[in-house]
């Protein structure tokens, strides 16, 4: 799954502009805010990763970009959801609640397994 | 599916890589702006929003960069960069470039040419079906050489006996005149008995084969098969040309079918096949030995298994035909060893001679490519200390090797198609399987491989090594580059090893080249200037037996005299250079066997006319020549060469003695002894001869010799006009001046000799150009050492003979080396040397002479420019 500190928080970070892109398109920097906003303000996202893995989201094939004018009249680019990344989302949502709950587990010390 | 996405995505990050920086950097700017207007809403000033905002975003070069490498195409980024640095590279020292390029293109050229060749000749099997199962049958003699022939009367008996070999037939070619409308000429055509092209394997491809309900002595009308290209040539491959006619030697043959493309092996020649015109058993052709054989092994049979059998076979035909076959052995070989093992010798020492060549190739560009490294040490050492990283440089240095060596493989694949073709055109005659030489992809592809990687395996680590700061040695000011030491060491080793592979060529060249001039030399023992000579074939149903062919023969002799400028004329069955030659027979002094034995001494003979001798200027040595008086009524008489006198009548004269021939059914009296006839070969005694006086003993077949006055070429006109005067049908073949024959034995030899002596001339190039390159480099580098020693006094002699010590130390070096190689290469050349030894003392003694004097020439030129060095400005210099 993943391996490593700084993996972690990469493939974390994809998985919440995932989270986000699914709720509607934006733009990076709009992103940067929703993903603050939606955690409660406990991730403060390191602005300058963000690009890069947009990059490579979109390499992957999980996100699209398109330039479209913003409501103030500005060129940006904005990135939406691909039906992969759709699929990816629902994927990285089950490892996550799986992932979590044998944390939980070894935690609170519970011998056995359900 | 990610797959692709993946693909489309670095796709377009290679081709649209300056919009997506363009684009990137808008949308960083737009980032920055819209952070900068969140900042101003909280309240902060504007230089102080706009430097939280770049805070906050983290820098945005580094943003840049890791974006960047998130395309996941730095590496193919980095590689063009590479290349661009490469070609930049190229143009800034195009003389190495260039030396370098063309060094591995004629070397990969050469050796893909070279083994192309021999893999299409010696390797591939034979264009037949289940080649390898297809054998040759030969009688064997003591006193033959070399040659594969058998008799129609035998190979009948060996194919009703033999279970071990299901088909078998034998052929041989002759000359006869084909009309076709208008206009006769000759053809060579190919006479066969039915079972010798299906046991080649050879089906038509139109029409029908001829078979034994074909045979004309059967009562059947003449029958011909087309070969396939006579069928394109003459008749435009059209299909209605079966059941047409041909005129040949005036008879009339039905053409019934048309031969697949594969060549005929060992009668390429003929065009057109037929059945053999008289039944093959006829015993007195049992000792007519000028027929090929074909077999064709029985399916569980093995080579062994026929060789056996067919020994006992012969031996019992021995047993029943002593006269003729008593002596003969028989031996199978396979068809495929038989084409091509007379030209296997050549062709080894050809492949073992252009592997030198690659290998020296690839040592002089490891050469090349490590001195231009410790050239470019200053270069390497600056890029080390900016930072770059040993993978990087590595990467760099080899797309930049990898660059050189791929324009080098394109010049040699360019090479190699060229050199194949002109191989193929300038390629002697007879040398079999010629025509289906194409290039070998493989074998390019190795050898491109091979120069590649020793560049790689040698230039680069000699380049990292040079690029390597140590501490010493930047604290040392002036003192020889840091990794050139070790560098240059490698290179001396590089070096020596091309003195010593370029050695080995010389030396077979040397041999070679020796072997050829005796050949040269060649005395041959009678006239080979204003000799003009050729060959007739009577035809049979107008010369129907030896009274007629005799007086055809008096006849043309008489008429061919008279010519203006001719000085003499002259019959033989068969001679030196022209070829023919039926072998030798036994032979008893006295009249009829005084014993049983079959161990009876040999000699070989010949049927000539009476002015043979004379004609060619043998002189007779003892007792009288022939003449018209030893005619068909008159008592069987013979001459004898001076070797023949010499090894069976030591003590006593031979004339007046009696010969008994029972193989030839003959008892002959000798009349005369003339002149040896040497061989073409140096070094090769002659061999007792015998001749038979052909008014006696008449063959259809003869060779004329006329020598003439003036130019012989100038007479081939009035000849042909008198040959054909007395019979249109009758044509001379290889109507040519005897010089024009001694010269066809001289093209292989010559052939070898320039080959191996180009491939000698480039290795001594090389080796020069190496060992040059290497002194001056020396020099150069110890410019200080030099001028401290002229400084201290010495003298500029003194310098000099330092300098070429060194270079003659590396020489010498390379000679030892590779005096050991080249006795091993000579070996090869054992097969194809006349007169000379492949270990000759004095040749070899030659080369090495030859390589030293190479070798000092080389260093000459540094070294005078060493002793000329001016010592003040030496020691200035850092």
């Amino acid at each position: 799954m993943r391996s490593g500190s700084g993996d972690l928080l990469q493939g974390t970070l994809e998985l919440l502009v995932l989270r986000a892109l699914s709720l509607e398109p934006m733009h990076g920097w709009g992103l940067a805010q929703r993903i603050e906003q939606m955690s409660r303000d406990v991730f403060r996202i390191s602005q300058g990763s963000l690009y890069p893995a947009l990059q490579r989201m979109k390499r992957k094939g999980w996100i699209r970009s398109e330039w479209r004018v913003t409501d103030n009249n500005r060129k940006a680019r904005y990135y939406r959801l691909t039906p992969a990344g759709e699929r990816q989302l629902e994927h990285e949502k089950e490892s996550w609640k799986r992932s979590s709950r044998a944390v939980n587990w070894v935690l609170e010390g519970h011998g056995s397994a359900t | 599916m990610r797959l692709l996405a993946e693909l489309r995505e670095r796709l377009r990050a290679i081709l649209f890589r300056d919009r997506e920086n363009r684009d990137l950097e808008e949308e960083l700017q737009f980032h920055i702006e819209m952070q900068i207007e969140h900042n101003l809403g909280a309240g902060m000033s504007p230089e102080e929003a706009r430097r939280q905002a770049h805070l906050r975003l983290g820098g945005l070069t580094p943003v840049r960069e890791a974006t960047r490498d998130a395309r996941g195409v730095r590496w193919l980024e980095a590689l063009i960069q590479d290349l661009h640095y490469g070609v930049r590279g190229m143009r800034v020292n195009p003389l190495f470039t260039l030396s370098l390029v063309v060094t591995l293109g004629l070397g990969i050229g050469a050796s893909t040419a070279v083994f192309s060749v021999v893999d299409h000749i010696l390797l591939r099997p034979l264009d037949l079906r289940e080649a390898d199962r297809i054998v040759t049958l030969c009688e064997t003699h003591e006193s033959l050489r070399g040659a594969c022939i058998a008799s129609t009367p035998n190979a009948v008996d060996w194919a009703a006996r033999s279970q071990t070999l299901e088909a078998i037939g034998a052929a041989r070619d002759e000359a006869r005149t084909l009309r076709r409308g208008e206009g006769a000429r000759l053809v060579t055509v190919g006479i066969a008995t039915p079972g010798f092209l299906p046991a080649l394997g050879l089906p038509p491809v139109l029409g029908r084969m001829f078979g034994e309900a074909d045979m004309p002595h059967l009562g059947a009308g003449h029958v011909a098969v087309l070969t396939h290209e006579f069928w394109m040539s003459e008749f435009n491959g059209d299909a209605d040309a079966i059941g047409t006619t041909i005129s040949l030697d005036g008879e009339d043959h039905t053409l019934i079918g048309v031969l697949p493309q594969s060549a005929v092996p060992q009668l390429e020649r003929a065009r057109i096949w037929v059945p053999l015109p008289w039944d093959p058993a006829t015993e007195r052709f049992r000792q007519w030995r000028g027929f090929r054989t074909a077999a064709r092994l029985a399916p569980e049979a093995r080579p062994e298994e026929a060789q056996a059998e067919l020994e006992v076979i012969q031996a019992s035909l021995a047993a029943a035909y002593p006269d003729v076959v008593e002596g003969w052995g028989v031996t199978v070989r396979p068809l495929h060893e038989h084409v091509v093992g007379s030209v296997r010798p050549m062709l080894m020492m050809f492949l073992v001679a252009v592997a030198v060549v690659l290998l020296i190739v690839c040592v002089n560009t490891a050469g090349l490519l490590v001195a231009r490294a410790v050239a470019r040490h200053r270069e390497m050492v600056v890029r080390t200390a900016l930072g770059a990283a040993r993978g990087r440089l590595t990467r760099q240095l080899l797309t930049e090797t990898g660059l050189l060596a791929v324009l080098g493989g394109l010049l040699g694949a360019l090479l190699a198609a060229w050199g194949t073709r002109s191989l193929v055109a300038l390629a002697p005659p007879g040398i079999p399987r010629l025509e289906s030489v194409t290039v070998d992809a493989r074998v390019l592809g190795f050898a491109f491989l091979a120069a590649a990687v020793s560049g790689v395996l040698f230039g680069v680590p000699a380049a990292l090594r040079a690029g390597r700061l140590e501490i010493a040695d930047v604290l040392r000011e002036g003192r020889s580059r840091p990794g050139g030491r070790s560098a240059t060491r490698l290179r001396r080793v590089l070096v020596t090893a091309q003195l010593a592979l370029a050695l080995v060529l010389v030396a077979g060249a040397g041999l070679l080249m020796r072997s050829f001039a005796g050949l040269l030399d060649w005395q041959p023992g009678f006239e080979t200037e204003h000799v003009l000579t050729f060959q007739v074939f009577p035809p049979q149903s107008t010369y129907e037996n030896e009274d007629q062919v005799r007086a055809l023969y008096v006849e043309m002799e008489r008429q061919l005299s008279e010519l203006p400028g001719v000085e003499s004329v002259g019959t033989a069955s068969a001679g030196p250079l022209f070829g023919g030659g039926d072998g030798a027979a036994p032979f008893f002094h006295g009249a009829g066997p005084t014993s049983n034995d079959s161990e009876a001494p040999s000699v070989a003979w010949y049927d000539v006319g009476p002015s043979y001798f004379e004609t060619l200027g043998v002189p007779v040595v003892d007792g009288r020549g022939l003449s018209e008086v030893d005619g068909p009524s008159a008592r069987p008489v013979a001459l004898i060469n001076a070797a023949m006198a010499q090894q069976h009548f030591p003590e006593t004269s031979p004339l007046g003695a009696l010969i008994t021939l029972p193989a030839l059914e003959t008892i002959v009296e000798i009349v005369g002894v003339v002149g040896n006839v040497e061989p073409f070969l140096p070094g090769v005694a002659p061999e007792p001869e015998l001749y038979f006086s052909n008014r006696q003993r008449t063959r259809r077949a003869t060779y004329f010799v006329v020598r003439t006055g003036i130019p012989p070429q100038r007479l081939s006109g009035p000849v042909t006009d008198v040959v054909l005067g007395l019979n249109p049908d009758m044509v001379p073949v290889r109507l040519q001046p005897l010089t024009d024959l001694v010269g066809a034995q001289l093209v292989r030899p010559r052939f070898n000799m320039v080959l191996v002596g180009q491939f000698a001339l480039l290795a001594l190039v090389l080796g020069a150009v190496g060992i040059y390159g290497l002194i001056a480099y020396t020099v150069e580098a110890q410019r200080r050492e030099i001028g401290i020693r002229m400084a201290l006094g010495a003298p500029r002699a003194r310098i000099m003979s330092w300098v070429l010590r060194e270079g003659l130390l590396l020489v010498g070096i390379g000679v030892g080396i590779g005096a050991v190689g080249a006795l091993m290469f000579t070996r090869l050349l054992s097969g194809l040397l006349y007169g000379v030894s492949p270990t000759d003392p004095l040749s070899l003694a030659a080369t090495a002479a030859v390589m030293v004097t190479v070798g000092l020439v080389a260093c000459a030129v540094p070294a005078i420019r060493a002793s000329r060095f001016d010592p003040m400005l030496a020691l200035r210099r850092e």
